[in-house]
């Protein structure tokens, strides 16, 4: 026994928990200045706490109990007990594409997105140049209305159809743009973080892609002077390569930065044969690498324009003016459309609306607290209420069933196996409960192949032809076979376990009493069964209900359910909630899908609770 | 026995054991047992094929290929947009990090409840229960948001980082797992920790040296099934992790055949294999004391 003791503790085990703790109090000082600056309150005091609290536990000898419990009891409050309050407090917002940010920002991105090309502008030829010290300026070149070379003009239009489709996906107020791909999925839920070091963290593919972007926006520009040439040499005859300066002179070309247009004297221009400028003297020109990283400069760059508007960047070589359609009234928070005239208030949904049309809203809009409305919408909505009690009713369906039929296969799996003298028992269990030790997703991922109804095996194999995971009723016919498939093994390992403790005497006593086989199955050994199982069926029951590997990677939730551009017809709550949250193609609604998640929390915890209840460790506890 | 004798054939019975007498005793449970062996091998036998086949076609349906191959495996590892290999050991990683802390964190927990008596005890472990109810998925995008947030300050354990999603996991490590290895510990004699407290052991060298070796069936049932749940877990994952390099296999090989199943079919197979077989051999390893531990609960009552 001495030995076993000294083996365990002493000087090393010391140390072991003097430089973990040295570690995590040093990252913790390391990072309460970013937090600070930031002014990220609530992670500076999760933070702060959590590290008192274990210093105070694993140093002092006061609370010997805490020392075993306070690593556990950290994570389960930050990965546990935090996101279940902070997902209450979503489902009071409406927190969603959309409505994202604070109002002030909102107030902001109105104010920049909701313009127009101003009356009677111009649009400018553009071309970035350094200032002393690398500021970048712009030199600016009026276009005039009547194109002077129309395929010079042509070849900038080419150079820009790409650039305005990717800025306003991008740049616009809308971070979260509803994507295709998985990836952008994501991007648009890390947009939805308020903060803004977000984009940086995101590093791997959603900053990749704003940078592709760039390098499309470039090449396409640099595409654009390609093509411009070959058409010129093209065209021949009159339209020769070099473009001649026009009667009257070159277009005026300014030095545009946010305080205002500097006219460049005509001498201090250069320009190459097709009279495109390419530098200004006095200003160095922006080296090609240099490029990707002018995108976050170019998008500040807001000139005041002649005409009253102001003049933005579209792209690297070319800017136009534009006016504000809608002004705001911080006085009364209103905006009003200078054309229509309209007021647009807040509705306080975190929107700006036209008190006369509510459909009219200027977006983005910002996040607001709704109080029950997400709630309310679930219940009264029928864009919204549709779908849920149809996801709600097969999902009771899907996992009552599975119940059902998993046990009842597995029962009679388990009396067939279940009789002393038979011989390869222990060969049968051992391959029967093969299903249950491959991880499930795989499992899934097979059958969706297997139930292919183009390759499938099952449809090649027997060629019955059925579309099971396109057609709404076989593809909730796949979802219980292969949850039935995935499910009976363990009713078979429960059900042996509880016959086999059955008292035989039992039984016998029931034969002598002149019971046939059936009637001691269903009176003595039945009753019995239930009596011991009936936990773990509820547990099943429970476990089911939220078995979203099963639903996803099978069927992903679809087909597609007519009327509901979220819902499928195999959806269960937990997989609309993923897809209202994350995946929908109408961008992310977090406060409903929080709204949703509380219900599955209130259904699946009831009926945990009384299943528990009536559990004997909790008698045992209580006692 | 009456049930056998109404339906007997007219036969003489001198011997016990006519072939219908044995049918009705015991050949008919051998049927029922071939015929759910074949339903529930079918899909695995079909995937080892398939993984040795070099065919495109997902609908080769011969069981044992004609001219196995190891084509498929060969295309699995050459794959950069597919880091197949990144994915496995990504997997293997999580999984094996996330089973040992879950075990010794629930193994702390069941300690502090079962030996000490302490006041908050019993609400701590109903508490325990209660949070164990809402599981952790429900609260995905308030995880996601979180995640974001440390990553700010800490990117080594922040979004799209493997230490990040272990860390979450281990979120969920108490709870119910807590309960299991308590219910174990409170079988385990006090006057066992007393005696070697005489003997003047601390509290700590009790628990690693004493409890936790006399628990070892219970905690190899906690650390496997957490290490099988974290493989089959893909919501969180999906949600947390981004880059290629960095997925798991649950992840990697769904968005691998997401689009294009057919031609992707025969690596799928192959990878699907190699991603089992680890798990099931350590489960028939374990499986006396997962059968046990599965029916415990269930004979108790």
């Amino acid at each position: 026994m001495q030995a076993l003791i000294s083996r365990f503790g002493g000087t090393p085990a010391l140390i072991l928990k003097l430089v973990f703790l040295g570690l995590v109090n040093g990252a913790a000082i390391w990072a309460i200045p970013a937090l600070l600056s930031t002014a990220n309150w609530a992670m500076l005091v999760v933070l702060v706490g959590c590290t008192l609290a274990l210093d105070f536990f694993l140093l002092g000898k006061r609370f010997i109990p805490g020392k075993y419990v306070i690593i556990g009891a950290i994570l389960l409050t930050i990965f546990q007990l935090i996101p279940i309050g902070y997902t209450v407090a979503i489902a009071f917002t409406n927190y969603s594409t959309g409505h994202i940010g604070s109002k002030e920002e909102a107030i902001d991105t109105i104010q920049t997105d909701s313009v127009a090309e101003t009356d009677g502008a111009v649009s400018y030829d553009m071309l970035p140049l350094y200032a002393e010290g690398q500021k970048v300026v712009l030199a600016l070149t009026e276009v005039p209305n009547e194109p002077l070379d129309e395929t010079l003009t042509d070849g900038t239009d080419l150079g820009e159809v790409p650039v305005d489709e990717t800025q306003t996906e991008f740049g616009g107020s809308e971070a979260a743009s509803p994507e295709a791909s998985v990836q952008t999925e994501f991007g648009g839920s890390e947009a939805a973080s308020p903060e803004a070091s977000v984009q940086t963290e995101f590093g791997g593919s959603e900053a990749a892609s704003p940078e592709a972007s760039v390098q499309t926006e470039f090449g396409a520009g640099e595409v654009s002077t390609d093509v411009a040439s070959s058409e010129a040499s093209l065209d021949g005859g009159d339209m020769n390569i070099a473009v001649p300066e026009p009667e009257g002179g070159w277009p005026p070309t300014f030095i545009g930065t946010n305080e205002g247009l500097d006219p460049v004297p005509p001498g201090d221009v250069q320009r190459d044969e097709f009279g495109t400028v390419t530098g200004v003297t006095g200003y160095a020109t922006v080296p090609e690498a240099d490029y990707p990283s002018l995108d976050t400069t170019l998008a500040d760059v807001k000139i005041p324009g002649p005409n009253g508007g102001y003049i933005v960047a579209e792209g690297f070589t070319s800017a136009i003016e534009l006016t504000p359609i809608v002004v705001y009234d911080a006085a009364t928070d209103t905006f009003t459309n200078i054309e229509t005239g309209v007021v647009y208030t807040d509705n306080g949904e975190g929107s700006f609306t036209n008190p006369d049309n509510p459909d009219d809203e200027l977006l983005p809009g910002w996040r607001e607290n709704i109080g029950w409305s997400n709630f309310a919408s679930i219940l009264t909505d029928p864009d919204v209420s549709g779908p849920f009690v149809y996801v709600f009713i097969w999902t009771f369906i899907y996992a009552i069933l599975t119940v059902l039929l998993t046990f009842a296969v597995g029962l009679t799996l388990a009396i067939a196996l279940n009789k002393p003298g038979m011989r390869g028992q222990k060969i049968y269990r051992s391959l029967l409960i093969i299903p249950y030790a491959v991880p499930a997703f795989l499992s899934v991922l097979v059958w969706a192949g297997l139930l292919n109804d183009d390759f499938g095996a099952i449809n090649t194999a027997t060629g019955l032809g059925i579309p099971w995971l396109f057609d709404p009723f076989w593809a909730k016919v796949s979802c219980l076979l292969v949850n039935l498939w995935l499910g009976v093994p363990y009713m078979f390992l429960v059900s042996t376990g509880a016959l086999q403790a059955i008292p035989s005497e039992l039984q016998e006593a029931a034969r002598i009493d002149g019971a046939r086989n059936f009637q001691v199955f269903r009176l003595v050994n039945l009753p019995l069964l239930l009596v011991a199982l009936t936990p773990l069926l509820v547990a099943s029951f429970a476990f089911n209900f939220n078995n979203f590997n099963n639903i996803y990677l099978l069927t992903g939730g679809g087909p597609a359910l007519e009327g509901s551009s979220v819902a499928g017809a195999t959806d269960i709550l937990i997989s609309y909630t993923y897809k209202i949250a994350f995946a929908a193609g109408k961008g992310n609604d977090f406060g409903l899908a929080s709204a949703i998640s509380i219900i599955i929390f209130l259904i699946v915890g009831t009926i945990s609770a009384i299943s528990f209840a009536r559990s004997k460790a909790l008698r045992e506890e209580r006692s | 026995m009456s049930a056998v004798t109404a339906s007997a054939p007219p036969l003489p019975k001198a011997k016990r054991r006519t072939f219908g007498g044995w049918f009705r005793a015991f050949g008919w449970r051998h049927i029922v047992a071939w015929v759910a062996i074949a339903a529930a091998l079918f899909p695995v036998l079909w995937v080892v094929s398939a993984a040795f086949t070099n065919d495109p076609s997902i609908s080769s349906s011969a069981i044992i290929p004609t001219e196995p191959t190891l084509a498929n495996f060969q295309t699995l590892f050459n794959n950069p947009d597919q880091p197949y290999a990144n994915w496995y050991i990504n997997t293997m990683i999580v999984a094996t990090v996330a089973a040992v802390f879950t075990v010794l964190i629930a193994a702390g927990a069941a300690y502090a409840f079962s030996r000490f008596r302490f006041k908050g005890r019993k609400v701590g472990l109903m508490f325990l229960l209660l949070v164990q109810m809402f599981p952790q998925f429900l609260s995905l995008t308030a995880i996601y948001i979180i995640m974001v947030n440390i990553g700010d300050v800490f990117p080594p354990i922040g979004l799209d980082t493997l230490s990040g999603l272990t860390l979450v996991y281990l979120g969920g490590a108490m709870g119910v797992n807590a309960w299991l290895i308590k219910g174990f510990f409170d079988t385990i004699p006090m006057e066992i920790d007393e005696s070697a407290k005489v003997d003047g052991a601390t509290h700590g060298q009790v628990f690693w040296g004493i409890i936790l070796p006399l628990a070892v069936p219970v905690l190899a049932v906690v650390g496997l099934l957490s290490f099988i749940g974290t493989i089959n877990e893909f919501i969180i994952a999906s949600a947390l992790i981004q880059t290629p390099e960095t997925k798991t296999l649950a992840v990697g090989l769904q968005g691998f055949i997401a689009n294009e199943y057919s031609e992707n079919w025969g690596p799928f197979a192959a990878g699907a294999l190699l991603a089992a077989i680890p798990v099931v051999i350590l489960f028939m390893f374990l499986q006396r004391f997962i059968v046990g531990g599965l029916t415990a609960g269930s004979v108790k009552g």
